[in-house]
């Protein structure tokens, strides 16, 4: 006979996990139990707030492409998982939260701790299952694995029962459960389809592939340089598709969008073709969507059919996973070079050297720090080779405008919910997926206080993650849209701050401060040089601001320079 | 324009299928007019049927977006005859 809990960390480690983020309570204490026998088998890091499990299991997950595996109890516990979940959903990252409920007979009285989870999450789940028997266990374990992973990735919530965990029955945990579920299938694109897009490419004069996430879930990072380097079609990235085209590479265009590169925008009201890679046209990236694109025919590649005209209408979509899919339109030989479009790229790049680059990296005036330096110098001194994990705001956008990046997965950062506090339990996640790589938090003075807590995960699991606090006492980016849109009517965005060394020395991590530029490269290097976790705060230009800037609503290449 | 559209689907016959197909219109602060759940001819699974005033583009991203759904087999929509 095996009890419930028993079968679930059973199930779990048939899954593959060794790595839980959880906190225990009421309702979840017999699975916390049995977890005591499992010390040497699964890593459990205990987080000081169950928001910062299921940031730190999605930063699992997209450090290390498996699923990530979170753990509360009922009630507070539960609910104080779902931003983690909503940011899971938005960005398409594979979660499994598990979640105890009050006894099946008390389900509905306002038991002690009793929330409706299920019905909570509805909206913001892939899937979700009360388990309400020992029984159901396994097979309910190895569908949320399934479902979770596989398609267009997204958190699952599991729901269990107290007495679902303490009841045993016989039970011999060798049965493969195979799933064949309909709105997981994907059919083999048409060959119509196919030689319609290849013809497309060939006779195209102004292509320009926009890369998203989806490169990144499908591991498609070589179909996707392969069919840009045969093609010589030039690459824009999204937010979350940073990283799956090297930043180094000739063909790299920059990142799109509200702050992305002026090439990428220019390129892309000026496109005769447009290949769409697993993105889903965020009103981020599009602006007004009316005035979008205008000239370019639109070939959408996503394994979501429902993205298909959701805002962008596309000439030709292709369902499938994003890897096979541009293998399949890879030409078998070079195709010529786009030389005037090329020319075109260059003239955008220099522009925005003269307009906006040059002038954040002059050292002659000031020698105040700006963002842009901080994440240039940080990632050039790692060779490109660091998982980046940002919180949200202004340092987000520098991230993604002045980060090198030599290798996928490298840039961990909340895109469709925009949840400030992700960064930093994010990171703990991102360290425990990807042991072997840097792991960089930057985070701002607003954000890294509302998960700061996690400082104590840091310290009691011994997790070696570089924490940047970059502090310009503002809440940046609503302070730049007060300057920008409200009559410079600073409402609530300045912020008095603790000093944030003296902080990291509490939970027992070495910290400095850095204030001038000549001390950014010695402050940043002993960081690095150090073998464990450190934290450094970076004091920056207090009215700093991210450009170009693409006002709300407009077109694209409508972009604000300074 | 708006106008009455009827969904019809077939679902596993499980606990919260509804409630997760429903919030698909809640979420676009939709009014579902009419709504019938009942078995079907195969065990197990039920059918759905919800009516409701709309647009065209926003019943389809909502079809899309309950086929999408793990408990969901087939969905598709339909033009009320009566209007």
């Amino acid at each position: 006979m095996i009890k419930g809990s028993q079968i679930l960390i059973d199930s779990l480690i048939k899954e593959g996990v060794d790595t839980i983020f959880g906190y225990p309570g009421g309702s979840i204490m017999p699975l916390y139990d049995e977890l005591y026998n499992y010390q040497e088998e699964i890593n459990h890091v205990l987080v000081r707030h169950e928001q910062g499990a299921a940031h730190a299991a999605q930063g699992y997950a997209r450090a290390s492409g498996k699923p990530g595996v979170c753990m509360a109890t009922a009630g507070p516990g539960a609910t104080n998982l779902i931003t983690g979940i909503t940011d899971a959903y938005m960005d398409s990252t594979p979660i499994i939260c598990i979640t105890a409920q009050v006894p099946t007979d008390k389900l509905g009285s306002n038991f002690f701790q009793e929330t409706d989870i299920i019905n909570l999450t509805l909206s913001i789940t892939k899937w979700s299952y009360q388990i309400t028997s020992a029984d159901e266990i396994a097979e309910v374990v190895a569908k949320a694995f399934h479902i979770a992973s596989t398609g267009r990735p997204g958190p699952i919530l599991l729901s269990i029962t107290k007495n679902a965990q303490t009841t045993a029955i016989p039970f011999k945990n060798s049965k493969k459960y195979k799933f064949n579920i309909p709105s997981l299938r994907v059919n083999k694109l048409r060959s119509g389809d196919v030689n319609l897009a290849k013809g497309w490419i060939e006779s195209a004069k102004k292509p320009l592939i926009l890369a998203g996430q989806g490169v990144t879930i499908a591991r498609g990072e070589e179909q996707l340089m392969e069919f840009a380097e045969r093609s010589n079609i030039p690459v824009s990235v999204t937010l979350l598709g940073l990283s799956s085209f090297p930043t180094t590479h000739p063909l790299y265009v920059g990142f799109m969008g509200m702050h992305g590169n002026i090439a990428s925008n220019f390129m892309i009201q000026e496109a005769d073709l447009i290949i769409a890679a697993g993105m889903r046209f965020s009103d981020r990236v599009t602006g007004d969507l009316e005035k979008f694109a205008p000239n370019a025919k639109i070939i959408h590649i996503d394994i979501d059919r429902s993205e298909f005209n959701k805002t962008v209408k596309s000439h030709l979509h292709l369902h499938g996973d994003v890897a096979q899919v541009l293998a399949q339109l890879t030409p078998p030989k070079a195709l010529p070079q786009h030389s005037e479009w090329l020319q075109f790229m260059e003239k955008n790049l220099q522009k925005e050297r003269e307009l906006v680059i040059d002038r954040l990296f002059d050292e002659k005036g000031s020698n105040k720090i700006t963002m842009a330096q901080l994440v240039e110098r940080a990632t050039h001194m790692c060779g490109g080779d660091q998982i980046i994990v940002t919180d949200v705001g202004q340092h987000q956008m520098f991230c993604a405008r002045y980060s090198k990046f030599t290798k996928g997965r490298s840039l961990i950062s909340s895109g469709g919910l925009g949840t400030m506090g992700f960064g930093l339990p994010a990171a703990i996640g991102a360290k425990l997926g990807a042991p072997d790589r840097v792991v960089i938090a930057v985070l701002g003075d607003g954000g890294f206080q509302m998960t700061m807590q996690e400082l104590g995960t840091i310290m009691q699991g011994k997790i070696d993650v570089k924490v940047v606090v970059v502090n310009n006492s503002y809440l940046g980016m609503v302070r730049q849209w007060q300057e920008l849109f409200f009559d410079k009517r600073y409402s609530q965005t300045h912020m008095d701050n603790p000093d944030f060394t003296m902080l990291a020395k509490a939970y027992g991590i070495q910290s400095r401060r850095v204030e001038k530029i000549e001390e950014l490269d010695g402050a940043l290097k002993e960081m690095f040089e150090n073998d464990s976790s450190y934290l450094l705060e970076v004091i920056v230009e207090k009215e700093e601001n991210v450009f170009p800037m693409v006002p709300l609503g407009s077109s694209i290449n409508n972009m604000i320079y300074q | 324009m708006k106008k009455e559209y009827i969904v019809v689907a077939n679902v596993n016959d499980n606990i919260s299928v509804l409630n997760r197909i429903t919030a698909t219109y809640i979420k676009r602060h939709l009014n579902i007019d009419s709504l019938n759940v009942s078995n079907s001819s195969k065990k197990g699974v039920s059918n759905v049927l919800i009516s409701c005033v709309t647009t065209k583009e926003s019943m389809e991203q909502i079809v899309r977006q309950i086929g999408n759904m793990i408990d969901v087999l087939n969905v598709r929509f339909y033009q009320s005859a009566l209007q």
